[in-house]
């Protein structure tokens, strides 16, 4: 015999059966495989991507780098002879510089004034680059372009100075050519060089400007590419082995991927726990529809055990077919998330700077999809304990199944480790997993009181509608009837509203922190580069601008932590927090008093005439992380001179958002004074008087860098926006999951829907007057949903800006009513569709089969 | 075979308590077939189904089998009917989505016996159904359906069969004829039959009948005996 049932005979009997059962068909499933594959799709899409970038990464470390080796320091070139003798022959190396600069217009205006404009300024020795491609329009060789003082500049310099390719503008006291466009470059992960448009040029170019004057902040990499087959770890620990003190710090490939990450997990965990919402969301609807299915299955499942099956069997029997079923819809996810990450090739190169290739992975649609089967079976755990625990009598009275039976302990033991579970898997799924952990906490709460509020809306408006007119009570009493659906509707909705909420409200408290706070607290303007004898002349400059007032001024000098207490910085062991002061050359100063708003938490300030050996002030936190204290020593690479200093003093942790000059590292002076550096100026200045007082300091300190504060608060709101948007468009998907729970509880209400409209016919209401109850019901579910989703998106924005993020609240009040308004127009909507069809139904047979 | 002593049943409703059973004496010896009869409500589908242990008798004994079911728990009664209790629905309670064949084999695979299906085949042929072994119940009519559940009921080969008005939703001549198969498989296994009924005539088959009233049982004196009277009574 060869019917399906002799292929299942020899499973064991709850697959067997389970199997069997599904053959019907997963009609009775539309509702879950959506939801689950929806936000499978979207945890997957996501981690692809990731998975991709670093791919991409990794497979293009060494032009991203520009070498097999980079060697990096402050203030002068790194030659070939310093990098020592384990460099092997059949090496090339090239230098560059990187640096802040200026660049200046020439007058083209009809009064013949010219714009300044705050650069990345990067130089460059012959040939550029040692590996990868560079990409200029109109398509020069990098040779041609930068060859008699030629420049090629990102494409946003352009329209901010008023110039075009070929045109000349001014680089500190030189002309250049802009010869062509940079489209693209390999080293992007050495690091933000400057604020501003990137222009590059040859060395050679930039000294002729005159901007390359002692002290001045440049940062110089030497970039060394192996010969073919050189084992470059080995090469690498052989020139830090005969280099010892050396003023250069030596990075690897194996420093980028880290490098990329720092940026690229926090994204993406914030992205997974945006999809993670949707995923919850879709939960709902996914307990919904597992309910639904087996309410309808009651007989069957009344019947099995009249037949003997005991309640395990049962249960297994159904818990099976959802997993099934789950898979099914992981794989659909899965499928889904292929494509969307397939699509990202077509985002613009600045929202994504990698070729990604194919971007499939096993891993992360595993993961994805491991995750949305274990909460497909969380949110069905209670439906099929309650068939579980369904009893036989069912068969003979209806009423025996709706009664509660096998009590909550196993319920809320079973919920418990479900949570658990999918807890977990939340967290191994986001990049960074404190970020999914503590969502996944956020998410228990916020469900918990999304569940809470819904509740109390909707008896609060039950009891309301109770005492007002007919069409009312008609349409706001099925919201809170027995066995109503709105429930589920309101958590699910507005979680989706709740997490659009928090996206937004936190964007706005940033943007509000950016325009608004920032600029009335912070300097306008901040000098870098003022050599110590331009200080006249740069007053002089400021003095012709009488509103415009001196802020802050520090002498500052660039340096690097090379060790602690003694032991080399690279095996002393640091805190990961304050790894950051020790990756790069840091600013350092020296003053004799003590600054202000930073009291000491430890030790003494020095003497003001103190003129002894080096001491120095450390922030505390550093200094924690250091495992340092009063009395311990730190070691500085000074320009290729080590300094010990002793640690005197801890300050109070230096709160950045002050946008003050601060230093982590404070001198005593005495002996930093005397090495080659510059200065540093902060200037407040009226927002219409700033253009004016750059382009006069440009003229007469062409050296001198400006960096305008509000400059840097448009970069930084650029790169938030990006960011902001990127969670959003993964927001938006919650909202999806959620107009689909709205779906699965209107088609699980159709029957009692479709009598009681048969029954409101035969007592006289017109098809209009059904249609305006339906409407009247659904608008009140999706206000109902956005008042509770905005107030838990409400608070979790509060509490995620001030004790997190340590910064004022600000949500715009248009934004809610945009989001409430369009939770009630969709409600309404999908509501006022889905009951159309009901109304044309004619009434007796409805009546009859009721 | 089936001993019921003082059997009460108890249960609440939208209208609150009510007594559905109010002391049943019963004994049905092993092998006999025996019907009841009465008007509707008068709680003969619930004496079925406090013998099968779908109901939780309020007071009394129910000893089935040698069985006291009250001492057993929900994972003990599924486990009890295996084999050796079948009921016969009067509303067929066939899986909509199994087919005849797979319906009537789930008693024998819920047993754990490697020959379910061989099993489920030959007793549908039995019943007349060798053709419509691959049909879904919605694909059947009532008659062809009550007979799948008439083999699924006996293919377990149980000690006692509960038949609750099984011609109750066909017509006439399809009820005599399930009627006919019940009687003649029944006897031919020596399988104990307690038949609810509101045919006379199907009554009449059996070997004795009882009539329900009101939840109080009137029986034949020597079935009406309670368990312990009979017991103290010489063999």
């Amino acid at each position: 015999m060869s019917t399906p049932a002799t292929i299942t005979r020899r499973l064991p009997f709850a697959l067997s059966f389970a199997l069997r059962d599904l053959r019907g068909g997963l009609r009775s499933f539309w509702l879950l495989l959506l939801c689950l594959a929806l936000g499978v799709a979207a945890i997957g899409a996501v981690g692809l991507l990731s998975a991709a970038v670093d791919h991409a990464v990794e497979r293009d470390a060494r032009s991203l780098l520009g070498g097999d080796l980079v060697a990096e320091a402050s203030g002068e070139p790194i030659t070939v002879e310093e990098l020592g003798p384990a460099v092997p022959a059949g090496s090339t190396s090239r230098s560059t510089v990187r640096m802040s600069g200026l660049a200046m217009s020439e007058g083209r205006g009809e009064d013949g004034s010219s714009r300044s404009l705050a650069i990345a300024l990067k130089g460059v020795e012959q040939p550029w680059p040692l590996l990868g491609q560079v990409e200029l329009d109109p398509p020069l060789s990098v040779a041609e372009a930068l060859a008699d003082g030629g420049v090629v500049v990102e494409r946003t310099l352009l329209p901010r100075l008023g110039v075009e390719v070929g045109d000349r503008i001014r680089l500190g006291d030189g002309l250049v050519t802009i010869r062509a466009v940079l489209v693209s470059e390999p080293e992007r992960v050495q690091g933000i060089y400057g604020l501003g448009p990137r222009v590059v040029a040859s060395i050679d170019t930039i000294r002729e400007a005159g901007i390359l004057l002692p002290g001045a902040v440049t940062t110089w990499s030497r970039a060394i590419v192996l010969p073919d087959g050189t084992d470059v770890p080995a090469i690498q620990a052989a020139i830090r082995e005969t280099t010892p003190g050396a003023r250069f710090r030596l990075r690897g490939v194996e420093e980028i991927q880290p490098q990329v990450a720092r940026f690229t997990d926090r994204l993406a965990s914030y992205l997974t726990v945006a999809a993670l919402a949707a995923l919850l969301t879709g939960g709902i609807g996914i307990g919904l529809a597992v309910q639904g299915w087996l309410v309808q299955r009651r007989a069957g499942i009344a019947t099995l055990k009249a037949l003997g099956a005991t309640p395990g069997q049962v249960l297994l029997v159904y818990a099976l077919q959802v997993t099934l079923v789950a898979t099914l819809a992981a794989l659909l996810g899965a499928l889904g998330a292929y494509a969307l990450a397939s699509l990202s090739r077509l985002l613009p190169a600045e929202l994504i700077p990698f070729e990604l290739g194919d971007v499939f992975a096993a891993w992360p649609l595993l993961r994805a999809g491991l995750l949305g089967i274990a909460t497909a079976l969380l949110f069905a755990a209670v439906p099929l304990l309650d068939a579980r625990d369904l009893p036989v009598a069912a068969l003979l009275r209806p009423a025996a199944a709706e009664q509660r039976h096998g009590g909550w302990r196993p319920r809320l033991l079973v919920l418990g480790l479900g949570v658990l579970l999918v807890g977990g898997l939340a967290a191994l799924t986001t990049p960074r997993p404190e970020i999914g952990a503590s969502f996944a906490l956020a998410a228990l709460v916020a469900a918990g009181l999304l569940t809470l509020l819904g509740r109390a809306v909707l008896a609060l408006v039950g009891r309301i509608a109770r005492h007002g007119p007919l069409v009312l009570r008609l349409s706001l009493a099925r919201l809170n009837r027995p066995g109503s659906t709105a429930l589920p509707v309101v958590v699910a909705t507005g979680t989706a509203l709740s997490v659009l909420a928090t996206v937004l409200f936190v964007q706005q408290s940033l943007d509000a922190e950016l325009q608004n706070s920032l600029p009335e607290r912070a300097p306008s303007v901040v000098f870098i580069d003022i050599q110590p004898n331009q200080v006249e002349a740069f007053d002089q400059v400021l003095a012709r601008f009488p509103e415009a007032v001196l802020d802050q001024r520090a002498p500052v000098l660039r340096a690097r932590v090379s060790g602690i207490k003694g032991v080399p910085v690279e095996e002393a062991a640091i805190g990961e927090n304050v790894r950051w002061t020790v990756r790069r050359d840091r600013g350092l100063s020296w003053t004799a008093d003590p600054p202000r708003d930073e009291p000491l938490v430890a030790g003494s300030w020095w003497p003001e005439d103190y003129s002894g050996p080096p001491l120095v002030s450390v922030e505390d936190d550093v200094a924690e992380g250091y495992g340092v204290g009063v009395g311990d020593t730190l070691s500085f690479n000074v320009l290729g001179r080590t300094i010990e200093a002793t640690i005197v003093n801890l300050r109070r942790e230096i709160d950045w958002s002050r946008a003050r000059i601060d230093f982590v590292f404070l001198f005593s002076p005495g002996l930093l004074e005397q090495a080659p550096h510059t200065l540093v100026s902060t200037v407040r200045v009226p927002p219409e008087q700033e253009p004016a007082l750059l382009d006069a300091m440009a003229q007469a300190l062409p050296n001198v860098t400006p960096i305008s504060i509000s400059e840097v608060s448009r970069q930084i709101g650029m790169v938030l926006g990006r960011i902001g948007f990127a969670v959003q468009a993964v927001a938006s998907v919650t909202l999806g999951a959620g107009l689909l729970v709205l779906l699965g509880a209107l088609a699980a209400s159709r029957r009692q829907r479709r009598q009681q409209a048969a029954l409101m016919k035969v007592l006289g209401a017109t098809r209009a007057d059904l249609l305006r109850h339906f409407l009247i019901e659904h608008a009140a579910l999706g206000f109902l949903s956005a008042l509770v989703g905005l107030l838990v998106g409400g608070i979790a924005a509060y509490v995620l800006v001030g004790p997190f993020m340590n910064l004022s609240f600000a949500a715009e009040p248009g934004t809610a009513g945009l989001l409430a308004l369009a939770a009630v127009v969709l409600t309404g909507l999908v509501g006022a569709v889905s009951t159309w069809r009901l109304l044309a139904r004619p009434i007796a047979p409805v009546l009859r089969t009721s | 075979m089936i001993n019921l002593v003082d059997l009460r049943l108890d249960l609440t409703g939208a209208a609150g308590r009510v007594s559905i059973l109010k002391g049943v004496d019963l004994q049905v010896p092993a092998g006999s077939a025996v019907s009841v009869v009465g008007p509707s409500g008068s709680g003969k589908s619930s004496l079925i189904a406090v013998i099968a242990g779908i109901e939780r008798p309020t007071g009394g004994k129910a000893i089935v089998d040698g069985v006291d079911i009250a001492t057993l728990d929900e994972d003990g009664l599924a486990r009890f009917r295996r084999g050796r209790l079948s009921i016969l629905f009067q509303s067929f309670h066939l899986i909509p989505t199994l087919s005849a064949l797979e319906n009537v084999a789930v008693p024998l695979e819920l047993m754990g016996r490697r020959d379910a299906l061989e099993r489920a085949e030959a007793a549908l042929a039995e019943v007349g159904l060798a053709h419509r072994i691959d049909h879904y119940p919605g694909q059947m009519s009532g008659g062809e359906q009550q007979r799948t559940a008439l083999a699924r009921a006996l293919v377990t080969e149980p000690t006692i069969l509960l038949a609750d008005e099984p011609t109750g939703n066909l017509d006439r001549a399809n009820g005599g004829h399930v009627m006919e198969l019940l009687f003649a498989l029944r006897r031919q296994r020596g399988t104990t039959l307690l038949l609810v009924t509101h045919d006379p005539e199907l009554a009449q088959a059996c070997d004795w009948t009882c009539r329900m009233e009101d939840g109080r049982l009137t029986a034949p004196p020597h079935l009406a005996a309670s368990a312990d009277q009979k017991l103290r009574q010489p063999a």
